[in-house]
């Protein structure tokens, strides 16, 4: 299958490769808006619901998690249209704050943005339920104290909760870390690779699948693989310098 | 104070929900409804067109030189693939997962980190895979899909964490009284795992649902498709062709449909999501 050794010649040839430098980039630009949206929202929004309701706790984690089930190709079905520039959902709420339409999908920022923001919608759930299994597992006596000494909510939420959370927000933050590598539907759906949204998934998809060069995407998924396994032993390091 | 966080709560999940929410109204629209100015945020002169369109016998079809719906064909392999892929990740995982919960034996401690990595990196492998499943001649064949997929290091993790909890006496006092390893396995493990078998049906049914890129890959031909991947292709075909009237609708209708049994699954198996039993790996 394969013709010959070539050595290390595919992974010289991805850095010499302007448009892999461009990939590297838009990828981490991706990493960057998606992991501190999905590490803070959930957080904000466990701090606001865990001493609500019960029923609308439980509303809240549905809502959370749905748009999470209707992953990549069929979500991108609903949001082709929201972001359409003549008649689309976006361009509308926009209009009514005055805003002139916007060509989301055309343009390389607000496609960044676009796919960046339906990556963050789908991928909440699980960030909110780490988040409020740790404030349950919280021990009530604490909040008692606290109230004992006169504390107001607000005051028992960030002088107490939030910083019981930090250990589970280092860790959230660090499964989040490379949701902006891996999106590859969404972008194969929305842009098809166009306008600078190629992320390292998309790339290493589109080396193999649309130009069959088999090899170079398994280097770059090589290079990925080393990226990913790297942030997996920071991840442990991390964890032991925690508990040290 | 109180009702501000309130209205934040409720303008969030809604803001959450509002796309589905209009991909519901909006596969029940004339296409003159769907390119109105402001949008319909209410549905208003329902029409069932948009279902119509991707059942009935359609130019797709014509395409194909097929005389008859290809739909059932793709929920049949659907089907299929979910039903043997389960029993095969749930029969592989529970041996795997018995011998690294119970026995001792060299280098476990290194093998089972080197299991969790596999949770953490399927995505990279993507290419790798596609070459070896290409290489082993399985493209366009249903096991291209089953076989990289029967091996799941989520499940083993699973299993293994269950197996640890179940009291170590029982094993024992069954090898005292004469129990071979299988009849142990078989007739104790078995039936007491029944909280991990039932998160792995359903997140092998999740995955199997939401898999496009890969069965794309694999199955070429129309009729060895899955659900996803053709209710996906008719839509493509219907967007880039102007057979149908109103393909943004059907496309919509298409979303629904395959995001329907998805939601069916995850309602009935809430409890298992909201208790932590799925996202308890994570903190591993």
């Amino acid at each position: 299958m394969f013709e010959k050794f070539i050595g290390l010649r595919n992974y010289v040839r991805s850095f010499q490769d302007y448009e892999y430098t461009k990939v590297f980039s838009t990828s981490f630009i991706y990493a960057g808006i998606i992991c501190p949206a999905l590490t803070f929202i959930p957080l904000f929004f466990a701090l606001l619901i865990y001493d609500m309701p019960r029923r609308l706790q439980n509303w809240t984690k549905f809502a959370f998690f749905v748009p999470g089930l209707a992953s990549g190709v069929i979500i991108s079905q609903i949001w082709r249209w929201i972001f359409q520039p003549q008649h689309g959902f976006l361009n509308w709420v926009l209009s009514l704050f005055g805003i002139e339409s916007v060509m989301w999908m055309a343009q390389k920022n607000t496609a960044i943005i676009g796919i960046s923001i339906m990556t963050i919608m789908g991928g909440m759930g699980i960030p909110l339920l780490i988040y409020l299994s740790n404030i349950l597992s919280i021990d009530n006596e604490i909040f008692d104290a606290a109230r004992m000494d006169g504390a107001n909510n607000l005051q028992i939420k960030s002088r107490i909760v939030f910083p019981l959370l930090i250990p589970s927000t280092l860790l959230v933050i660090l499964l989040t870390m490379g949701a902006g590598f891996y999106i590859l539907e969404t972008i194969l759906m929305m842009t098809g690779g166009g306008f600078g949204t190629q992320n390292f998934m998309y790339n290493i998809f589109h080396e193999g699948m649309n130009k069959r060069a088999l090899g170079m995407a398994s280097a770059r998924s090589m290079l990925l693989f080393l990226l990913a396994i790297s942030m997996v032993i920071g991840k442990r390091k991390l964890e032991s310098l925690r508990r040290a | 104070m109180k009702p501000i966080k309130y209205l934040v709560v409720i303008a969030f999940t809604a803001i959450l929900l509002m796309p589905l929410y209009l991909m519901l109204i909006g596969s029940f629209q004339e296409i003159n409804g769907l390119m109105k100015w402001p949008p319909n945020l209410i549905p208003v002169q329902t029409t069932l067109k948009n279902y119509e369109a991707l059942f009935t016998d359609n130019e797709y079809s014509i395409h194909k030189g097929i005389d008859k719906a290809v739909m059932p064909k793709w929920a049949v392999n659907t089907i299929v693939i979910l039903i043997v892929k389960v029993f095969l990740v749930i029969s592989i995982a529970l041996m795997a997962g018995y011998a690294f919960s119970v026995y001792i034996f060299k280098f476990k401690k290194p093998l089972f980190i080197f299991f969790i990595f596999g949770i953490v990196m399927p995505p990279v492998f993507l290419i790798p895979s596609y070459i070896t499943v290409n290489f082993l001649g399985l493209v366009d064949s249903k096991w291209g899909v089953i076989l990289p997929a029967a091996f799941s290091a989520m499940a083993v993790y699973l299993f293994k964490n269950f197996i640890d909890t179940i009291p170590r006496s029982f094993i024992d006092s069954a090898r005292i009284d004469g129990a071979g390893e299988t009849s142990i396995l078989t007739k104790i493990i078995l039936p007491l795992c029944k909280p991990p078998i039932g998160v792995i049906t359903i997140l092998v049914s999740l995955g199997t649902l939401s898999d496009y890129i890969w069965s794309l890959l694999i199955l070429r031909s129309y009729e060895n498709q899955t659900f996803t991947v053709g209710i996906i292709t008719l839509i493509e075909f219907g967007l880039e062709t102007d057979w149908v009237v109103n393909p943004i609708g059907m496309s919509f209708a298409g979303g629904i449909i395959l995001v329907l049994p998805m939601l069916l699954i995850f309602s009935f198996s809430q409890k298992y999501f909201m208790t932590g039993a799925i996202t308890g790996r994570i903190k591993g």
